[in-house]
């Protein structure tokens, strides 16, 4: 048998590599998905801002304060998240002395990561005072 | 094939570059200046209520303002965070419409180490009473009917409390209006208007002073003579 001596295909295998390696190479430009742990923590102090603010906007966050009613305060935060998420709410006035006197909380303290969010309350009633919160957030798995 | 592939990777590049660009701008709107802008949107609105609700002077509502600069300064860990402001309170307690107000103007700088934001707005309080009625003569008394109607900035709003005082002709005294002695009638529209109709030891025109305090407990007081 004779073989046929044809070299004209060797330049194709090759150019075809190059561009294989080109294409292959802008993979390495794509960026690599983002640390689910950020977004997550992201994701949970945006929840407890847009919570809190949405209570705020109307007085109501500081009449809870001012009424003492943490039991109803936490069930608003708690019906803000689902259930997976675990918080901790601590209400402050302006000389960092703890207001509530029981714990304003979703459970015990969990082991998960906690990400924690500060936010300034000022009352609309006649006393003027301002409540300086802080609402810690986890994800429980 | 080479030329080929060349033009499609840099296809590619510039569409990862591009997302990446607008990703990063989303971002850095979204999670950082924007919860600055409103809380202080929310904080400096409910000083202006607090400080009409407690008829505070313009001198007291800045105290307060200061206050909440100095407090606001120290919110964040990861920003700088500056709250300027020009406010003023202002009532008119006189003849109808009576009007209780205060208005600020407030700019909002937001310092991080990648970026500067800044944002102004104007906030405005305002509760407004008109007052308006008429007399009607039976026997020996007049029964007067006075509709009043109470504004927010947003319109119609409801009142927490109404007091009606008209004036005594004879000695010029305010005397309050209450069930017992005036057979007081209020009729509440539900939408801002209050219809009230009481019995006054009086003859002729009728000077009369409606108070009110709105759901914000901010006070409002308006006087109309009735004919």
């Amino acid at each position: 048998m004779r073989l046929r001596k044809n070299n004209k295909g060797q330049m194709r295998v090759i150019e075809a590599f190059f561009a294989s390696i080109l294409l292959f190479s802008i993979l390495t430009l794509v960026p690599a998905p983002r640390n689910a742990g950020d977004t997550s923590n992201q994701t949970l102090i945006s929840m407890g801002q847009n919570a809190l603010m949405s209570l705020d906007s109307n007085g109501y966050l500081s009449g809870l304060i001012e009424n003492e009613s943490w039991i109803t305060l936490g069930e608003c935060i708690q019906s803000a998240f689902p259930p997976t998420v675990w918080f901790n709410l601590t209400v402050f006035d302006q000389n960092n002395t703890v207001l509530n006197n029981i714990q304003i909380s979703s459970g015990s303290p969990v082991n998960e990561e906690i990400t924690s969010l500060d936010y300034v309350c000022v009352s609309q009633s006649p006393n003027y005072s301002i409540y300086l919160i802080q609402l810690q957030l986890a994800v429980v798995s | 094939m080479i030329i080929t592939a060349l033009i499609i990777t840099l296809m590619l590049i510039s569409t990862v570059d591009y997302v990446l660009e607008t990703e990063n701008k989303t971002i850095s709107i979204q999670t950082t200046a924007e919860p600055y802008f409103s809380v202080a949107e929310i904080c400096t609105r409910n000083t202006l209520i607090s400080a009409l609700a407690n008829n505070d002077s313009t001198e007291a509502l800045t105290t307060s303002l200061e206050t909440l600069s100095s407090i606001l300064h120290n919110y964040s860990y990861d920003a700088e965070f500056d709250l300027s402001f020009s406010a003023r309170t202002w009532t008119s307690w006189g003849e109808d419409p009576g009007v209780s107000s205060a208005y600020g103007i407030f700019i909002v700088n937001v310092s991080e180490s990648s970026a500067n934001y800044s944002s102004t707005y104007e906030t405005n309080v305002t509760t407004t009473l008109c007052i308006n009625g008429t007399c009607t003569v039976e026997a020996s008394d007049e029964t007067v009917n006075v509709m009043c109607t109470v504004y927010d900035e947003n319109g119609p709003t409801l009142a927490n409390r109404i007091a009606i005082l008209y004036q005594n002709q004879t000695d010029r005294s305010w005397l309050t209006v209450d069930q017992q002695n005036n057979n007081l009638e209020t009729v509440d529209f539900g939408n801002g208007t209050y219809d009230i109709s009481f019995s006054a030891y009086s003859q002729g025109p009728v000077n009369v002073s409606v108070q009110i305090n709105d759901l914000r407990d901010i006070f409002v007081m308006a006087n109309a003579t009735i004919y």
